[in-house]
């Protein structure tokens, strides 16, 4: 079972990057604990995030939002038979990213090709950047 | 997670690891891999994660290759020697790796003086999209493996389901099994 409340507007890394090389044990000790592995994206619409799960369909997957966090959750199936070699993670996972944007969660949308996930959540209307014109008198 | 060690101590067909950054990675294993986002245009190459199963009617071999498409995927055959190649198509920005301008002036070495290339996608300051956390980015997956006598080349079957390549292996007819009955004179 892996736990991990890392990634999004994570201080600890933000540490590491300031840190240098002094976190770099860290960083990969906890490159092999994190599964599966996220990218996070946001534009002025959308907080895009894309995870890596081989071998897991979209009924496998349990995708959570909440006001703040998004949580990822799953089970890599275990193959069946004698194994010579097993390198692959087997197992239930989960990753929860926090969120630091409310986030329109009925239009929230999940797309799986080839192992790769995209969870797109778009931005409440509220807080996407606007342009206000201001009239000088 | 993973057990220790349950590399293969016989059959061969997949004893042989490819060997890791074949391309000449620069610096030591790590800081190959925590900087390798940045280091060039060409995506490094990685050997998929793989699980060797043996099963009654062959060894069946497991490659976690996510994000290669159908036609980006390539086995070859050749002798006793199974090549798989796939490349990715994230369309990531690479030098937006979380460690990756740090890493690519820390140790870059004198061979790669030249002037970071402009991104080949829209990301950046003054692009749309503003990366947060970047834990992978394009890779070209590689992987050789040794078939043993066991297994029968001509009958070798792939296929491609949600970023797992899954390869069958049948075992030769001969290798099969075979009790001899005793006649009687």
């Amino acid at each position: 079972m892996v736990i991990d409340f890392s990634a999004f507007y994570e201080f600890p890394n933000l540490l590491d990057r300031l840190a240098g090389d002094a976190g770099r044990t860290l960083a990969a000790t906890r490159g092999r604990a994190q599964f599966p592995p996220l990218n996070i994206g946001e534009d002025d619409a959308a907080i895009r995030v894309r995870a890596l799960v081989p071998g897991v369909d979209m009924d496998g997957l349990d995708i959570t939002i909440t006001d703040k966090t998004l949580v990822l959750k799953g089970e890599l199936p275990v193959v069946r038979g004698r194994y010579y070699r097993q390198e692959r993670p087997t197992g239930p996972f989960q990753r929860v990213v926090t969120l630091n944007v409310p986030i329109d969660r009925d239009r929230a949308t999940a797309t799986m090709k080839d192992g790769v996930l995209e969870i797109v959540l778009p931005k409440a209307q509220a807080v996407r950047p606007r342009t206000v014109h201001i009239e000088v008198r | 997670m993973t057990p220790p060690d349950r590399r293969p101590r016989f059959p061969h067909p997949a004893s042989r690891p490819a060997r890791q950054n074949e391309r000449g990675g620069q610096g030591g294993p790590e800081g190959a891999r925590q900087g390798r986002f940045a280091q060039s245009r060409q995506p490094p190459r990685m050997r998929p994660q793989a699980d060797l199963v043996e099963r009654e009617d062959g060894f069946h071999l497991f490659l976690d290759m996510p994000g290669v498409a159908h036609d980006g995927l390539v086995l070859d055959v050749e002798g006793d020697e199974l090549t798989v190649r796939g490349m990715t198509r994230f369309g990531d920005c690479r030098d937006m790796g979380r460690d990756g301008g740090r890493e690519a002036t820390a140790d870059a070495g004198p061979d790669v003086k030249a002037p970071p290339e402009p991104a080949p996608c829209g990301c950046g300051p003054a692009g749309g999209l503003r990366v947060h956390a970047m834990e992978f980015g394009d890779v070209e997956y590689h992987a050789v493996f040794t078939l043993s006598d066991m297994v029968d080349a001509a009958r070798i079957s792939a296929q491609l389901a949600n970023g797992v390549l899954t390869i069958r292996m049948p075992k030769r007819e001969a290798a099969a099994p075979r009790r001899i009955t005793v006649e009687h004179v």
